[in-house]
């Protein structure tokens, strides 16, 4: 008989899987895939690199999402200050997948790639995402400016919010 | 008179079992929350097949040097933790520590405890995976892709390895391993809540019970009426005993 079952690790696996990023066709929900996003933003892309989440970050970042990340690394693109990042967070049932680019340590833009959410979907709208432009990260790892939220889509909100935050403090990481 | 006193017993002794049946599950259906119902799950196979529920079926098995990966309808086993993936699983080769499992449209690397790394979409299904030496191959139809040394990327054919790809396929089960395998895989539960909600109200046996469930509850008040009509009949003959002008 099985010694345990993680259900945890079992529902993170499947909201992972759920929202696989890289999808060649724009499924229902999918604004731009994490290639095209890639490609957009490096024309000519650097070969990814991966951070392991571990020890101080892997806590870190669980403190941001309030939940471990699904994935145990976090793939990323970097080319002298400006790095990419294709991340996920449940909004409220299903996976959020966000690309975030960071220049010189402040989000120079932030786009909801793919949201499969029933409610919630206004966050994709650029008037909402470009809150975030220029934002940085303060020592106690919140953003450093007020990001207002729209009503009806407060999980999705705060979902994108977690992400960028992870973004920042992963970019912060790869720079050290 | 007599008939319906002798009728009025032996239904009674019926209508008996189902009374202590339906106030006992009324009282536990009352107090749902205290004893944590819902929580409770209940696997019985029999009561499953009554909810028309399956038992787990074991789809394939792949193994590798080291681990063992048991797919189930509904959920995967790796060794002893469930990693539920909702597409078929094609294949799990292990290479530099790390579980390469292909999952439709997707290569999801694990740790040995089954926990996950990252995965790494295909432009279409993985129909096999295989090693060739230490690198890891993915058969997606027209393209065959070689996983680069980091596992961040797939790399198409050209840089195929000159070895053969040793691709991974189910294993073969006896009907004993079968049955071990099957043993893994997480059994399909119902709340201990239904089965009462169900129990009191005849649903547990179909539409069939919930007529005869009904049929019983016009049967108490049958009786409760018979009740009441004899009770009355016989004060009514005492009274005139006792008063007979």
């Amino acid at each position: 008989m099985m010694r345990s079952i993680s259900v945890t690790r079992a529902a993170l696996l499947l909201a992972v899987l759920l929202g696989l990023p890289g999808a060649t066709a724009l499924a229902r929900g999918i604004n731009q895939t994490p290639d095209a996003f890639i490609q957009e933003t490096f024309p000519r892309p650097p070969k990814p690199k991966v951070i392991w989440l571990t020890g101080d970050l892997k806590k870190e970042i669980e403190k941001i999402l309030q939940h471990p990340y699904a994935k145990l690394r976090v793939k990323y693109w970097k080319k002298g200050d400006k790095s990419a990042w294709v991340l996920d967070e449940i909004g409220k049932e299903k996976p959020i997948t966000v690309g975030v680019i960071i220049n010189d340590g402040k989000i120079a833009s932030l786009r909801v790639l793919a949201f499969r959410e029933s409610r919630g979907w206004e966050v994709e709208q650029p008037f909402f995402t470009r809150q975030f432009t220029q934002a940085g990260l303060r020592k106690d790892n919140r953003l450093d400016r007020n990001i207002d939220g729209i009503t009806g889509a407060t999980l999705s909100v705060r979902a994108l919010k977690k992400l960028a935050r992870m973004a920042l403090l992963l970019d912060q990481n790869i720079r050290k | 008179m007599k008939h319906v006193i002798k009728w009025h017993r032996y239904f009674g002794l019926v209508i008996a079992f189902f009374v202590v049946l339906l106030a006992t599950t009324g009282i536990l259906l009352n107090h749902t929350e205290e004893l944590e119902l819902s929580q409770q799950k209940i696997s019985n196979p029999l009561l499953l097949t009554l909810y028309g529920i399956p038992a787990p079926e074991v789809i394939a098995v792949f193994t590798t040097p080291n681990h063992r990966l048991v797919r189930g309808k509904q959920a995967a086993i790796l060794d002893n933790h469930q990693i539920t993936a909702p597409s078929p699983v094609n294949g799990l080769v292990e290479a530099n520590g790390i579980l390469v499992l292909a999952s439709g449209e997707s290569v999801i690397l694990l740790t040995p405890d089954g926990e996950l790394i990252d995965s790494i979409t295909t432009s279409a299904p993985v129909e096999r995976i295989g090693l060739a030496g230490n690198r890891v191959i993915v058969d997606s139809g027209d393209t065959k892709y070689v996983l680069n040394e980091e596992m961040t990327q797939l790399q198409p054919s050209q840089n195929l390895p000159e070895a053969a790809p040793d691709w991974s396929t189910p294993a073969a089960l006896t009907k004993a391993q079968r049955d071990q395998a099957t043993n893994l895989l997480p059994r399909n539960s119902i709340p201990l809540e239904r089965v009462i909600l169900d129990l009191h109200s005849g649903r547990l046996f179909g539409y069939a019970g919930v007529i005869v469930f009904d049929l019983i509850a016009i049967a108490m008040v049958v009786l409760a009426l018979t009740g009441l009509w004899m009770w009355l009949w016989r004060n009514r003959r005492r009274n005139a005993r006792r008063n007979p002008s």
